[in-house]
């Protein structure tokens, strides 16, 4: 919880210095809410009563604000750990009711709840690596640990498979999977890459989970994925026709624990995902940027072209 | 054991079916929420009988939330049952959540146990939370 009040006393040349760093920080155009202001200016506040946490995430090693102030630890740690207990208790509720219950049902109650295991599990598996590429950071081990490159097909063993498991969670919205489409003509004319397929997952399962969680209405709800090939890199760009990113946020949306006002009120979530999703695409050599903020929202995942397969 | 009219408020639909089909397959009328806003419609319409509320803590805070600091999220449930206590004093309330942490175990802890009961969703399977439920309204 943001404290309600903080003395920072009569310090003169501190009261300038904090009264700056919100004047170059924060212009009334860029909150769409008072609450939205007052939240981020704590945060600064946090950050200036704590100056040790860094600013920049241009190092990879030192992309994650390791030491992120404590009051904002706790509210991530409950978000993230919210993300994991959910899927787990989904999935032993659901083998309860198998196993009491399966004399009574008819084979599609008993495939549903096969797919909602599945998919749970699925989620389960990408929010626990989730936690362990945050804790790599904290512990400012990721950097030195190389990539597990492989050699792969983008769109069957990445972007296909990883969003197939995911399905259900696009129904559960009551959205239709039929309007995830793929620009599968240029997709197929791009040969085998070397990349970590399961960094590589990580950043589509967290761009597809935003996607379908800050949709809007079901008649509305699309997601295109497309990719080209470029002279030293692979480009997949990610569409889609949500809430998108409200403007003046469109960089702080990769900050740690982030989520803007909008994002707060519609769906629960760590403000994790694009700052790992981000940090893991830069361990490639590559990036990842928003190009577009809204109708669409539109990210691009740039891969370099010269990785080595992996010994 | 009688039929009981249960609200049930939780942003996560899929996942609380296995729950809300345990309850029906019990006997007990199930109305689903995911919203706090149409769940606080549903309790402030007084033609709407329910004997029991069923509530998460960490929900979207919706518009009725949205000028209060719910810490992201995580504690929309909290607010939520205090409007819910001032628009229906009496009735039960289970609060089923996998927010874990001691600060809202004793917030709850300290409301009167005959309206009000604190269970955390990892440690209770539907049928586990059924019983308790069961047990709840049936005391007092």
């Amino acid at each position: 919880m943001l404290p309600k009040f903080v003395d920072i006393g009569d310090d003169a040349k501190k009261l300038r210095e904090f009264k700056n760093l919100l004047l170059t920080r924060h212009t009334c155009s860029s909150f769409s809410s008072v609450q939205d202001l007052a939240v981020n200016v704590g945060i600064d506040l946090i950050r200036y009563l704590e100056p040790q946490v860094p600013e920049s995430d241009d190092d990879p090693s030192q992309a994650f604000s390791r030491e992120m102030p404590p009051l904002l630890q706790w509210e991530v740690f409950t978000r993230v750990n919210h993300e994991m207990t959910a899927p787990l208790s989904a999935i032993r509720n659901n083998l309860s009711r198998l196993r009491r219950r399966r004399a009574a049902m008819n084979a599609d109650n008993v495939d549903r709840i096969l797919e909602d295991m599945a998919t749970d599990a699925e989620i389960l598996r990408y929010q626990l690596q989730l936690l362990e590429y945050e804790l790599e950071a904290r512990a400012g081990r990721s950097a030195k640990h190389p990539l597990k490159t492989e050699r792969v097909l983008l769109f069957p063993d990445v972007i296909s498979k990883t969003i197939n498991e995911l399905k259900p969670m696009v129904r559960d919205q009551g959205l239709d999977p039929a309007c995830i489409t793929y620009d599968l003509t240029n997709m197929h004319k791009i040969g085998p890459v070397h990349i970590d397929r399961r960094k590589i997952s990580q950043i589509i399962f967290n761009l597809f989970v935003n996607a379908v969680k800050y949709s809007e209405e079901p008649d509305t709800f699309r997601i295109h994925i497309a990719a080209e090939e470029r002279k030293d890199r692979y480009v997949i760009k990610f569409r889609d026709w949500g809430i998108g990113v409200e403007e003046g946020f469109e960089d702080k949306i990769f900050d740690e624990g982030f989520r803007t006002a909008a994002a707060v009120q519609k769906v629960s979530g760590s403000g994790l995902g694009l700052t790992i999703a981000r940090r893991l695409v830069r361990e490639h050599g590559g990036d990842l940027v928003l190009k577009n903020r809204a109708k669409p929202t539109e990210f691009e995942i740039l891969i370099p072209k010269n990785l080595p397969e992996a010994v | 054991m009688r039929s009981i009219r249960i609200l049930f408020v939780d942003d996560e639909s899929r996942r609380m079916t296995p729950m809300i089909e345990e309850l029906k397959d019990e006997g007990h009328e199930v109305v689903f929420e995911a919203s706090v806003d149409r769940a606080l419609a549903l309790l402030r319409d007084h033609t709407q009988p329910f004997d029991l509320a069923v509530l998460d803590i960490f929900i979207p805070p919706g518009q009725s939330f949205k000028t209060v600091d719910t810490e992201g999220g995580t504690r929309t449930g909290l607010l939520f049952y205090d409007e819910l206590r001032r628009l229906r004093p009496t009735l039960k309330v289970v609060v089923l959540t996998n927010v874990g942490d001691r600060q809202v175990a004793e917030r709850f802890a300290a409301e009167d146990q005959n309206l009000c009961r604190f269970i955390r969703k990892p440690e209770v399977l539907p049928f586990q939370f059924v019983t308790e439920l069961d047990r709840f309204f049936e005391d007092h």
